[in-house]
């Protein structure tokens, strides 16, 4: 293979996000005209560099060789003009407009025709594109008509549109049905045999040795391997993603495990989750794991009200709970630390005081009114010594706090409320190694005093150090479950893979 | 090391109460320019023409912090005025039931907007404006577009009189300040709103009960623009159906230039006060000069543009000078 036939080199690219290495000198070569799978599990670097790739990001360090020559795009605009463009996982087509519309947004200028849009032009433009792609879907339908399948083949056709040399496909089965699955193979080895070059992100190892040429592997921010797929196999790629050892970074310590606390039963939200049945007793720490997009959120959202369930059946110490609403599941003694810091987690604008004490507010009320505010100081002062909160004052914006921090804030407002059950969703993500630990520390604590805890981790270290109870979903349903100790990395990616 | 913090609190204070800043600026300027501004009837007169619109712009400082607006205010003040001179007028209610139930009409009308978009999920921006129309419509039906005059003493009273050198009016938009500051700083329901106004979603998630809350907020809405007409009948000793027009533009003004911001999460009574004092201040003095009300209203409408964009310059120097330090 001669230097001639790549079509993207790129060279010891490293990103840090305030003080966090999330990538560490990637390498990755992409030849002309072949389909290239990226994998790695949740957080393993994988969208942080495709988002450098287009230019959403910039590197700290590492060149990225484009047809040779070095690039710095400086948005995704300007790498879809150079030829580079990315097909998300949501749509983003304009669902009021008709195929050909959407094809062409933007660049309509190509058909004016005494000063307006010449359509009969665009249509037969659009008709051309779409046979020699050999896509059967009418360019004048409206988007929003369309399925899911139809409207991601759209988003495709727009990207060959821009003549692109490489097109970057963000899980593109994950909402598609088997023989929308066999289009899209169909149409994606079309692209490869025009010299199109895809890079071909996915959770599923089937489908890699199915469309793709080589695959390379990264894990924690670091570049572990590229093979051809044809020599390799389904366990070793598994091996090569999971990798590391299980550190000895959270060791959950022994705590007397007491009666069941919360029993939930038949849980239902339709096509979202189903029959979702777990315990979980005093003092133990059950950790859920599964892919992104397993349903594992939504099951908590829908256990605290935030979301509406179907069906089933939540009982907290032996009481029938009707969780409509989050105010019901905090009445009944549930706290949920969600996964979204930003979106759900806390108010931003607002100071650590405001933020810590919202939970517990009605009980620090004189007259169930008004606010005693220097009770509420020292105990937001104290809650804030107990998390080592790092901050100036009470009085700081959570927004000025570093991510940890503002989680600690976070959690530290739940405990504040004594709940007798802590969701925790994803509650080390994207924060430093040094609260982390704080962190694992807390909630190790937590089970020891008696709480019941629920943990919701994609990283699975933190998940076998830290639960004495796992269950693993796919799909939106609990697949499996295992007790502390009695389970390997190994047989947990399987699982939440689904690869037998 | 005490004196440099009280110096960055001070600091602080004025960067968070611009209007008191532009507010005394204008002042001595305008003290300086004519002999008659700094007299003291000229200045009570000043803040009495104001009276109305600050009771009015404290309850929106509590709308816009729960991230929320009301456009519907100004004729809802039209509307609750002509209500309270006809009950008081052809049911001949004692005063204080009529000023009671013109109260609780006010709470009614800000009732029906909340419940108008919270049943069916629409925007309160385009509720309010067409809650708007509605009360404009029924104002001139009740009263076939012409004023009510004949109103009980006491309530010309509240518009007219003074107590201890002082109009009454005043005092009552000092207690409605207080009491909205207070409830914005020391209760939890207050808290609540502000929450609810920083980020709806984790408010609710924390356990807001946002629903009930929203019903609040435009409840006590109601009931400011209420007193706010009360003391609108009183002062021109009649219900005019016109009275309100256009004054929930003047509440969103003076409310911005005290700076609580459009996007909610932080309310500034005080603020609102002095924004409403600053746009008195602005036509009283033009008056004194003599500039016509065209050129008022063009100076209004600058006055707004310069508040907003001291408020995005400051914030970003803030940011800025926070993050050479970091």
């Amino acid at each position: 293979m001669g230097e001639n036939d790549l079509v993207l080199k790129v060279t010891d690219v490293s990103k840090s996000f305030s003080g966090v290495q999330v990538l560490n000198r990637i390498q990755f070569e992409l030849k002309k005209g072949e389909v290239h799978a990226l994998l790695g599990e949740n957080g393993a670097g994988k969208s942080t560099f495709m988002k450098i790739l287009l230019g959403i990001h910039t590197a700290d360090s590492g060149s990225i060789l484009f047809k040779g020559k070095e690039v710095h795009f400086k948005e995704p605009y300007d790498a879809l003009q150079a030829g580079i463009s990315m097909i998300h996982q949501e749509i983003s087509l304009i669902p009021n407009m008709t195929v050909a519309e959407n094809i062409w947004v933007g660049r309509e200028k190509q058909f004016y025709k005494h000063g307006f849009i010449d359509r009969k032009a665009q249509l037969a433009k659009t008709r051309e594109l779409l046979e020699s792609l050999k896509v059967s879907i009418d360019p004048q339908a409206m988007v929003k008509n369309l399925s899911i399948a139809g409207m991601q083949m759209v988003e495709l056709v727009r990207a060959v549109s821009y003549h692109s040399d490489i097109i970057i496909m963000d899980e593109p089965t994950s909402a598609l049905t088997q023989s929308e699955i066999e289009v899209l193979y169909r149409v994606v080895k079309g692209l490869a045999e025009d010299g199109i070059s895809v890079i071909f992100i996915s959770h599923k190892l089937e489908e890699v040795f199915e469309i793709c040429d080589r695959v390379t592997i990264l894990r924690d921010g670091h570049y572990i391997e590229t093979r051809e797929c044809a020599e390799t196999d389904m366990p070793t790629l598994i091996r090569l993603i999971v990798g590391r050892e299980l550190n000895q970074m959270f060791p959950k310590e022994e705590a007397p495990i007491g009666e069941e606390v919360l029993s939930v039963r038949h849980l239902c939200r339709s096509g979202v989750y189903e029959d979702i049945s777990f315990q979980v007793r005093q003092g133990e720490i059950v950790g859920i794991c599964g892919l992104m997009g397993a349903g594992r959120t939504e099951i908590m959202r829908g256990l605290f009200g935030v979301d509406p369930v179907d069906s089933g059946e939540i009982t907290v110490r032996g009481n029938r709970c009707k969780i409509r609403s989050p105010r019901d599941a905090i009445r009944c003694g549930l706290g949920m630390v969600t996964e979204d810091r930003l979106q759900l987690g806390g108010i931003r604008i607002l100071s650590i005081k405001v933020n810590m004490t919202l939970v517990y507010l009605k009980k620090l009320c004189t007259a169930k009114l008004f606010v005693r505010k220097r009770e509420e100081s020292s105990r937001c002062r104290e809650m804030m010594e107990l998390m080592e909160v790092k901050a100036a004052s009470v009085n700081q914006a959570i927004s000025q706090l570093s991510g940890g921090n503002q989680q600690k804030v976070i959690v530290g407002k739940w405990l504040m409320n004594q709940p007798d059950i802590l969701i925790l969703d994803e509650p080390t993500r994207g924060i430093d190694i040094g609260s982390k630990s704080e962190i694992h520390r807390l909630i190790s604590n937590l089970a020891k005093k008696g709480m019941a805890i629920l943990m919701v981790s994609s990283e699975l270290p933190e998940v076998l150090g830290m639960s004495d109870r796992i269950l693993v979903i796919r799909e939106g349903k609990i697949v499996a479950e295992h007790n502390r100790g009695d389970v390997s990395q190994e047989i947990l990616i399987k699982e939440e893979f689904g690869a037998s | 090391m005490k004196e440099k913090n009280q110096e960055r609190r001070l600091g602080q204070f004025l960067v968070n109460n611009k209007a008191i800043v532009i507010f005394l600026f204008l002042a001595i300027v305008l003290s300086f320019a004519t002999d008659n501004f700094m007299t003291k009837t000229n200045l009570l007169n000043m803040v009495r023409q104001v009276c109305v619109m600050s009771v009015m712009s404290v309850g929106f400082t509590l709308i816009l912090a729960s991230g929320s607006i009301d456009l519907s205010v100004g004729y809802m003040l039209g509307l609750v005025g002509v209500f309270c001179a006809l009950i008081s007028k052809i049911a001949g209610l004692p005063v204080i039931l009529v000023l009671l139930f013109s109260i609780l009409f006010g709470m009614f009308l800000g009732f029906c907007n909340a419940f108008l978009f919270l049943t069916f999920k629409m925007p309160p921006f385009i509720v309010t404006l067409s809650t708007a129309q509605i009360f404009r419509g029924v104002t001139h039906l009740l009263c076939d577009g012409t004023p009510v005059s004949g109103l009980p003493d006491a309530i010309i009273a509240i518009g007219q009189d003074y107590f201890l050198g002082i109009p009454v009016q005043i005092y009552i938009m000092v207690i409605v300040a207080v009491v909205m500051a207070v409830f914005l700083r020391s209760t939890y329901l207050g808290r609540h709103a502000i929450a609810m106004g920083g980020n709806e979603e984790a408010a609710r998630v924390s356990g807001v009960h946002v629903k009930r809350m929203r019903y609040i907020v435009y409840i006590i809405m109601g009931a400011c623009v209420a007193i706010a007409a009360i003391i609108m009948d009183g002062r021109v000793a009649s219900a005019q159906p016109t009275a309100g027009a256009g004054m929930e533009m003047d509440a969103i003004a003076a409310v911005v230039i005290g700076g609580t911001p459009l996007s909610g999460g932080y309310g500034n009574v005080l603020g609102s006060v002095f924004g409403c004092l600053i746009v008195g201040l602005i036509n009283n003095g033009l008056n004194i000069l003599n500039v016509s009300s065209y050129w008022q209203w063009i100076a209004k409408g600058a006055l707004i543009i310069i508040a907003i964009m001291l408020d995005v310059q400051t914030s970003s120097l803030i940011k800025a000078t926070k993050k050479r330090k970091a």
